[in-house]
């Protein structure tokens, strides 16, 4: 990043202040340092976000929404209608992807499914929407009522109502308008927030006429139980009560462990906290800032994106988990694997690198070339296939097992420890290696040969040093110190690399879970795990830009000079 | 003949990329001849028939080249192709394990559903050349602009371009590729074409972009100014010619990375009906011991992909485009991103 008139202006201001005192300079130096670490950081997290906005877009277009399919792998079943929507209600496929012109809290959603239903009473469509709705129609509605309503409708509603409170186990119904609002003068007062707040109280305490009273009010009662549930911390006893409350009237179980302790709370909490995510909509009424703000956060990524400041990354529609903990797992997997394969490039491309471009002028230095070549060319997948024919036993010799992780317990010469794990990853790790390291050897021995030619290599050589003292400390050490650069660009190939070979080995990691997610649309564990590689290419590229920059004086006065 | 030399460099190795690359070439390109489930020219029943797997099959559509030569009547005239089966076509249907090593029938075996290896890879040819070529098209016209625009104008859009760089480095493309394949199934070669096309030119750009900033400032660009040229002459006659060198080969590489990720993509069971080398790979992978599954197709793609690989360096050296120290970032080898 260069000619930036801001940085230069803060540096000749350094500079400046620098020529009265020492102090002055130390102090303009320390801005100027600052400035450029804030600017670095604001262009990190800039990047970050446009590549997880283009991620998200392109992945949310392109799979459209989880599998239909049941869960559990032996059924086939399809899901119903009802099951559908919740489906996508809580894949957030009832919102619109990046913009939400229409956003719909609990007030407005009453009001359109009642003019609807206004407009004609008699479709089932319009009137099973309402009983869906259940007691949170029921300011509105009784509204609706007391002004005078034409009389079918009316009276239509006034059953709708009915069904509602039988289906929450009031006894008497009412059954014509006059009656409904009759019932609504007498318990009207029951569905005040002071009242629910002071029931939900009790329920916390462990009254279970409050249970019987708040389950009673139904779907009316969930928002203040929610604000109730996320006040109340981690305290096993009264999350659990609250949390019963909550799945009989939402019919979303969750299973509460009173004895279960701290760990366990915070599961349910977050369990209903993602719940609520996908339906506080339908419960809430928004005031006019929320709103207004529900134009960018009640989308699919304005809702992805505040889970993401959360820590969170959804749930896995395909395991039925969140996405962290399917990937808390398989993380050791990719990274284990990944980073030894790096550690392998590097050792082993690096004096090989060195040795050809000390010998880069003879025949074998020249065929080594050739040979790393094609080697730099040769994809990890015919590489792993190559490997398992000749050394996994699939062919040649049989010195190595061809996939997995571990071998069945007893099977392993090695034991069922650390040491058969080692013997496993052996194959994947040489694989994702061997294109690794011959891109760091070409890129090692290009770079030694050009600062061998350099002349203050001819003059340490003219000063009489030992040819072995100017190879290493002036040729090889200048040589080296662009594959810092380097570091950073081999991060999306351990990525994409882990995929192939993860694939071909049959391993635990990202890359399986990838495939899966692939298979089975499921777009929130195929977003976290995009997220978490571009995260890592972003910071592989800092970092080596870090080390670029310490390991560099030159990177550095170019920097302060700009 | 001697002035095809000098311009290979007098060096076999470009030289023998260059042969294999017209080996490849041509055989994507006539596909078609050399490797089909229907002749090539042929008269049946009083029609005649030009190519009828290119340009539709009509009343051949029920048979192949076996069964067509078995019904042929005495007047009926066919000219089969070299190798008698098309890539798609299950030549062994029915029996029980239709894997087949190498015989006279098939020279390089059948892949796990009896289709036929060489003209899998015949085929495979093709798919690769059309990601390769067409993505590449895409991403230098792209690069080109954007990184003149940037370079030529500065300032807001110079930024915002710099930006978009950025997050297209970091972005997993093959990932992107495996999802869009994915969600459409059956998709056709040129959503990958367009994919890397429209995520690849990263690295174009950049390169452009730093040289065009090296030209602006240049004294034939102030000359050219001073005599009155407008913008898009400045930028076409007198900035483009120079950046176009390292943009090329930039692109190069990238040709080989496209047909590289176009395989990856088939290896992971993504190719769609398309014939592909990575398809046969993977084929080799759930059938242990089928040699000739992988070694044909790896020999084609890697020997491509090095070929391509001899060539671009052969162009950078030839340009002297290696000492660009620095902006050309992941540098002297002209990496852009490691194929996978």
């Amino acid at each position: 990043m260069k000619g930036e008139s801001g940085f230069v202006r803060a540096d000749l201001a350094g500079e400046d202040g620098g020529c009265a005192a020492g102090a002055g300079e130390i102090r303009g130096k320390a801005v100027w340092w600052a400035l450029i670490a804030v600017k670095k950081t604001g262009w990190f997290l800039l990047s970050l976000w446009g590549a997880s906005l283009v991620t998200f877009v392109v992945v949310q277009m392109a799979l459209a929404g989880p599998s239909v399919q049941a869960p559990g792998a032996s059924s086939a079943r399809r899901l119903d209608d009802t099951e559908l929507d919740e489906l996508r209600k809580v894949y957030g496929w009832d919102l619109p992807l990046l913009v939400n012109w229409d956003v719909q809290d609990r007030g407005r959603k009453v009001r359109l499914a009642l003019r609807r239903f206004e407009a004609d009473p008699g479709a089932p469509a319009a009137r099973k929407r309402l009983v869906a709705m259940g007691t949170l129609i029921f300011p509105e509605v009784f509204q609706f009522l007391r002004k005078d309503a034409p009389l079918r409708a009316s009276s239509d509603l006034c059953s709708l109502v009915g069904q509602i409170l039988q289906k929450r186990g009031w006894s008497p119904v009412p059954k014509s308008r006059a009656e409904c609002l009759a019932w609504w003068q007498a318990h009207g007062k029951e569905f005040s927030p002071a009242r629910i707040h002071g029931l939900v109280a009790k329920v916390q305490e462990g009254r279970d006429e409050a249970a019987r009273r708040l389950t009673r009010l139904g779907r009316f009662s969930v928002r203040y139980l929610m604000v109730a549930l996320f006040r109340e911390g981690t305290e096993a006893a009264r999350l659990c009560r609250i949390s019963q409350v909550l799945s009989s009237i939402t019919g979303h179980a969750v299973w509460c462990d009173v004895q279960g302790g701290r760990a366990a709370s915070r599961t349910v909490l977050a369990d209903w906290r993602e719940w609520w995510l996908a339906h506080e909509d339908d419960f809430r009424d928004l005031s006019r800032s929320e709103r207004l703000w529900g134009l960018f956060s009640k989308t699919r990524y304005g809702r992805w994106m505040a889970r993401l400041f959360g820590g969170r990354l959804g749930m896995s529609s395909y395991f039925r988990k969140p996405v962290a903990a399917v990937l808390e797992k398989r993380f050791p997997v990719t990274m284990g694997i990944g980073l030894a394969a790096l550690a392998l490039a590097f050792l082993v491309g690096v004096p090989l690198g060195v040795w050809i471009a000390v010998r880069n002028d003879r025949p074998v230095g020249r065929l080594m070339d050739s040979a790393l070549l094609v080697a730099y060319c040769s994809p990890s997948y015919v590489v792993g296939l190559a490997l398992i024919f000749l050394l996994g036993g699939l062919g040649g010799l049989s010195l190595f097992p061809s996939g997995g992780l571990h071998g069945l317990p007893g099977s392993s010469p090695l034991g069922d420890g650390l040491l058969d794990l080692l013997w496993h990853s052996v194959l994947p790790v040489v694989t994702l290696a061997f294109g690794l390291t011959a891109m760091v050897a070409r890129y090692a021995a290009e770079s030694v040969t050009r600062a061998m030619a350099e002349p203050h290599i001819l003059a340490a050589r003219a000063r009489g040093l030992p040819e072995s003292w100017v190879l290493w400390r002036h040729g090889v050490r200048n040589g080296l110190l662009p594959l810092i650069a380097l570091l950073g660009l081999m991060i999306p190939a351990l990525v994409t690399g882990a995929v192939v070979v993860e694939t071909i080995f049959d391993l635990p990691g990202f890359g399986g879970a990838l495939m899966v997610a692939l298979w089975n649309r499921d777009t929130n564990l195929f977003m976290g795990i995009l997220v978490i590689s571009v995260l890592a290419t972003m910071s592989g590229l800092a970092l080596s830009d870090l080390g670029m920059w310490i390991a560099d004086p030159r990177v550095r006065r170019k920097g302060e000079a700009s | 003949m001697r002035r095809l030399w000098l311009l290979l460099g007098r060096r076999w190795s470009v030289a023998a990329a260059v042969m294999y690359l017209g080996v490849v070439g041509t055989a994507a390109l006539t596909a078609d001849c050399l490797a089909s489930d229907l002749p090539v020219v042929a008269r049946y029943q009083g029609h005649w028939y030009v190519l009828p797997s290119v340009f539709g099959r009509g009343p051949l559509r029920r048979f192949d080249n076996e069964s067509l030569r078995r019904a042929m009547g005495p007047e009926d005239w066919a000219l089969p192709p070299l190798i008698q089966y098309g890539p798609n076509q299950a030549t062994s249907a029915g029996r029980f394990d239709p894997i087949e090593s190498p015989s006279m029938r098939h020279p390089f075996g059948t892949d796990d559903v009896g289709r036929d290896v060489l003209a899998g890879i015949i085929h495979g040819c093709r798919s690769a050349l059309v990601v390769g070529f067409g993505s590449v098209a895409i991403y230098l016209s792209i690069g080109l602009l954007l990184g003149l625009l940037s370079g030529y104008m500065g300032g807001a859009v110079d930024r915002l371009v710099t930006w978009a760089v950025t997050v297209l480095v970091a972005f997993p493309t093959l990932l992107l590729v495996l999802v869009v394949r994915g969600a459409m199934g059956r998709g056709s070669l040129w959503t990958l074409v367009l994919i890397i096309g429209f995520t690849g030119w990263a690295g174009v750009c950049r390169l452009v972009r730093a040289e065009a900033f090296k030209q602006v400032a240049a004294p034939h660009v102030m000359a050219a100014r001073a005599l009155g040229a407008g913008h898009l002459r400045i930028l076409f006659r007198h900035v483009l010619p120079f950046a176009l060198g390292p943009a090329v080969v930039s692109a190069t590489f990238g040709l080989a990375w496209a047909i590289l990720a176009e395989s990856a993509v088939s290896f992971l069971g993504l190719s769609g009906d398309s014939a592909s080398w990575g398809r046969l790979l993977a084929s080799a992978r759930q059938t242990p011991g089928a040699w000739w599954l992988v070694l044909p197709a790896a020999l084609a793609l890697v020997g491509t992909v090095v070929s391509i690989n001899v060539i671009a360096e052969h162009l950078r050296t030839r340009w002297a485009l290696g000492d660009t120290e620095g902006e050309l970032s992941g540098g002297a080898l002209g990496i852009e991103e490691y194929p996978s």
